[in-house]
Formats: C-alpha cells, structure tokens, sequence
C-alpha cells in the first residue's frame, strides 16, 4: 500500500468497513509511514471530535416536554386501537355480541353499586391499566394509564370527594391484599416531616379504588398545596424494572413523579412546581422502600 | 380463539416501549439534521415514531432497532418531501466542487464546538446526510445505502468526498485564525 491508497481507505478503516487482509495491508503501511501514522491520528480525532460535537450540540438534543408528550400521546393512541376488536366482533357474531353487551351492562350496573371496595375481589389491574415494561432513559418512561389513573385519584380523591367506591382503612387493605399497606401512611408522613418539618400537615389516608386500580392513598399539604401519596400494586408476572425517581408526567398544573419498587408503582401528584414535586418524591424514596422491604419480610 | 394474529395491544406496547422509544433523543438528532428546523424534526419523529408503533409487530426482535425506526423515518421524510414537492438532488456542481479537492489537509482539532457544527452546516446535503449517518451515528454503510435508497458504492464515494470538504472547511477556519500546521501540506 502506498501513501495514495492509504488516504483513500483511512476514512473506511475508521470505519471498520475494510477486508481483513486490506486491514493488515493498511496497518503494514502506517508502521512504516510516520506521515500517513500522523494522518491517521488526525482523521480519527476529527472523527471522534465531530461525533462528540454533533451529539452534544444543544440542536441536537431533543426538548424533555416533546418526549414525555410524545410518549403519552403514543401511549394513549396504543391504547384506544383494540388490536384485532374487528376479527372479534365478526368471529363473535352479532348475537354473541349483544350478549356480551347485555352482561357488561349487568357487571358495571352491579359494580357501581357496590358499597365499598371490601366487595370487589382482590385490586387486580384491569387489563387496559396495565403496565408496560420500564426502560429507564433518562427522562424516564410516562405510563400513560398508570399515570392518568394516580391523577384522577388524586383528583377525585383528594381534591373532591367523587369516589364511586367507599375506600377502607389501610389496615383493611394490609390483612386483605398487601401487608405494605399498614402504616405507610405514617412512614410517608414521618419522613416528610422529618424532611420538612410542620410545613407538612397530614390530612387523610385511606385504600380507594379509582379506574379499576386499587391505592394506598396518603393526602398530605405541604406549602398549602395539597399532595397526594399513591402506591399501587404491579401487575403480576410483569418485567418491570424498578425506577428510580423521576418526573414521569403532567396533567394541567398537575405533575407526576413516580418511582418503583419490586412490587408496587409509587407516585407523588400536585400542583406544586414540577421540581418540588420530584422533591417530595425523593425525600419518600429511601424510606418507602425500606417499609416495603419490611413489610415484605414480616409475610 | 377468534384467529388474532397479532399479538395482545399491552404486549405490543411494553415492547415498543422497552426497545423503541430509548432511541427517540437518536431519532431526534437524526431527525434535526434531516430536515434542520426544529419543528419539522419533532414532526418527523413523532410521525416515525407513531408508524412504528403500528408496524411494532413486524419488527424482528433482536435486531438493530434504531436502525429499523431509522428506515421508517427516512421512508416518512421522503414521503412528507414529495408531498411538499421539495425534492431535491444532489446538483452535479456539488460532485464537481467535491471532485476537485486535492488533497487532504490534517486539521487542527482545537477548533471550538461552533466552528465543528458551522462546517457540518455548509456540506451539501447529499454530502452531509452520508458523513453524519456513517460518522456520527455510526451506522454501517450497507445500512447508509438501505436508508437512502442509494448503491453501496454511491455512499462510499459521497462519504470520501463528503469527509474531505468537511476537513477542508475545518481546516479553512483553522486557516482563518492563523494556525499553522493547515499550511504545512
């Protein structure tokens, strides 16, 4: 290989797009060729120099509230597509249909009116709430049921009293579903106060039932500004890693930041400024955690 | 039971979700230096984004997902080009202007980010979508070719040339600020 060649292959040997033996024949040459040696070493710094430079410009970088609207925006159209729901009606038949209606129409009539939630059977997530699986990337994924369900309970529950279902005791909910039930509202509210000092002023905790999914619900204010605590159970055999904090979404003035452990999807809602709101959420994290933990091995 | 083929919507969506959309800040870069205006990239991503969530369970597991998701957007850009009758091909004086580089200049490399991203800027476009595919996104030139729609052999040439005016611009504002070693060659 002489100098000519080398200019003309150095780019694809960057690359790693040449023959081995074309390899070999370009690596002979530069061990005894300082100049194309220096060459190379120039033509791989301008190459890595221009990969650093274009993924790290500020117009590259893709704008934090684009992805997360995106992502529930995806999530939602996902969502109200019901794959194959023609394929179903037509193998189903238009009386097998009907039936199916009449008995959805029994179900919710029944549903609706049943007192309280110690009437529905254990707080198995329906299947249009359940969750997809985590994949942390920075932001974070926004789990757009999930999330919209913790906002209408903070909503409905904390904000107006508009439950359809009566809540029970969070001592109810740890001897009939989940031990981490029990006392997580003093674990919630010990460490914010711990955090915050009397800035935080407990208000209610109960076990609701809000879109079909069951929480553990602590409402606290802090800063006037009421917040809510909601802890719910993950969907079995799910493979849902666990999260770590983070901001995981918005309704209006709304923000979400959520977190997860083995088992449970935990998250913090207000109208607080988006940062404060992570805060809380961050400050919950450590000690949320280890009365899980606790809870799990006192099963 | 009532002959579904594809797979539950749920399943479809936390695979999408673990495997598609941690490359979305990628496709947005991608994206932004495809059509270069920030609006139209979040377009192009969001359209990208939205055909392969519908298409997700022909996606092949295991494969190059970003690559894949990749296709789909330059196949969508050049849909949302020829429907804005805005196509547009590489001009011979572009090749001209390339073929006449003599030789390569080394480059000073202490050039500051800005003067990088303005020498990204002024490469013709057929010259600058080949460096940025290949050289900064890292993709192979088999899969360059694949996404625009062109023979291996055309990517190979356009990289060469492409990577030479972007060393002669580099090396021009080197030039610019009296640094020395442009001029040795």
């Amino acid at each position: 290989m002489n100098c000519k060649e080398f200019n003309e292959l150095v780019d694809s040997y960057l690359h790693n797009e040449l023959l081995v033996e074309t390899n070999h024949s370009l690596l002979r040459h530069i061990e005894l060729c300082p100049g194309c040696r220096e060459s190379l070493a120039n033509h791989r710094e301008v190459r890595s120099r221009l990969q650093s430079v274009v993924r790290n410009a500020d117009e590259s970088r893709i704008d934090p509230q684009f992805e997360i609207r995106v992502r529930s925006s995806l999530r939602a159209d996902h969502g109200s597509r019901k794959v194959g729901f023609g394929s179903f009606a037509r193998g189903l038949g238009f009386a097998g249909l009907v039936s199916v209606v009449l008995v959805a129409i029994a179900f919710f009539t029944l549903d609706t009116k049943s007192p309280e939630i110690a009437h529905l059977n254990p707080p198995a997530i329906n299947a249009s709430n359940a969750l997809p699986a985590s994949t942390d990337s920075g932001i974070g994924p926004v789990y757009a049921n999930l999330n919209k369900d913790a906002v209408d309970d903070h909503k409905n529950c904390a904000l107006t009293h508009n439950l359809e279902t009566k809540p029970i005791t969070l001592g109810d909910a740890a001897v009939r579903f989940e031990p981490a039930n029990r006392d997580i509202d003093k674990t919630v509210v010990e460490t914010l106060r711990k955090e915050f000092g009397t800035k935080v002023e407990f208000i209610k905790a109960h076990y609701c039932l809000i879109n079909g999914r069951a929480f553990a619900h602590v409402v606290v204010r802090f800063e006037e500004r009421v917040v809510s605590f909601l802890m719910t159970r993950k969907e079995q055999n799910t493979s849902i890693s666990n999260r770590r904090v983070q901001q995981c979404g918005y309704d209006g003035d709304l923000k979400v930041a959520c977190f997860d452990t083995q088992t449970f999807h935990l998250f913090v809602v207000s109208d607080l400024e988006a940062e404060s709101n992570l805060k809380l959420a961050e400050t919950l994290e450590g000690s949320v955690r280890e009365h899980i933990a606790e809870a799990g091995a006192r099963v | 039971m009532f002959g579904l083929k594809r797979k539950p919507t749920n399943e479809i969506w936390e695979a999408f979700e673990g495997e598609a959309l941690p490359h979305m800040p990628d496709l947005y870069r991608i994206a932004y230096w495809l059509v270069r205006n920030k609006e139209e990239a979040e377009d192009l991503v969001q359209e990208t984004l939205s055909q392969a969530l519908r298409s997700f369970h022909r996606y092949e597991r295991g494969t190059n997902c970003r690559a894949w998701m990749t296709r789909i957007m330059y196949n969508v850009n050049g849909k949302r080009i020829r429907k804005l009758s805005r196509l547009r091909l590489v001009e011979d004086t572009e090749e001209m202007i390339a073929e006449t580089i003599a030789f390569e200049q080394p480059v000073n490399t202490s050039l500051n980010d800005e003067e990088v991203i303005a020498a990204v800027k002024k490469l013709p476009e057929a010259f600058r979508q080949v460096v940025l595919l290949a050289d900064v996104e890292e993709f192979s030139y088999r899969e360059v070719a694949e996404l625009l729609q062109i023979p291996a052999g055309t990517v190979m040439s356009r990289l060469h040339r492409g990577r030479k005016l972007l060393r002669m611009e580099l090396a021009g504002f080197a030039r610019s600020f009296g640094l020395k070693n442009v001029n040795e060659i």
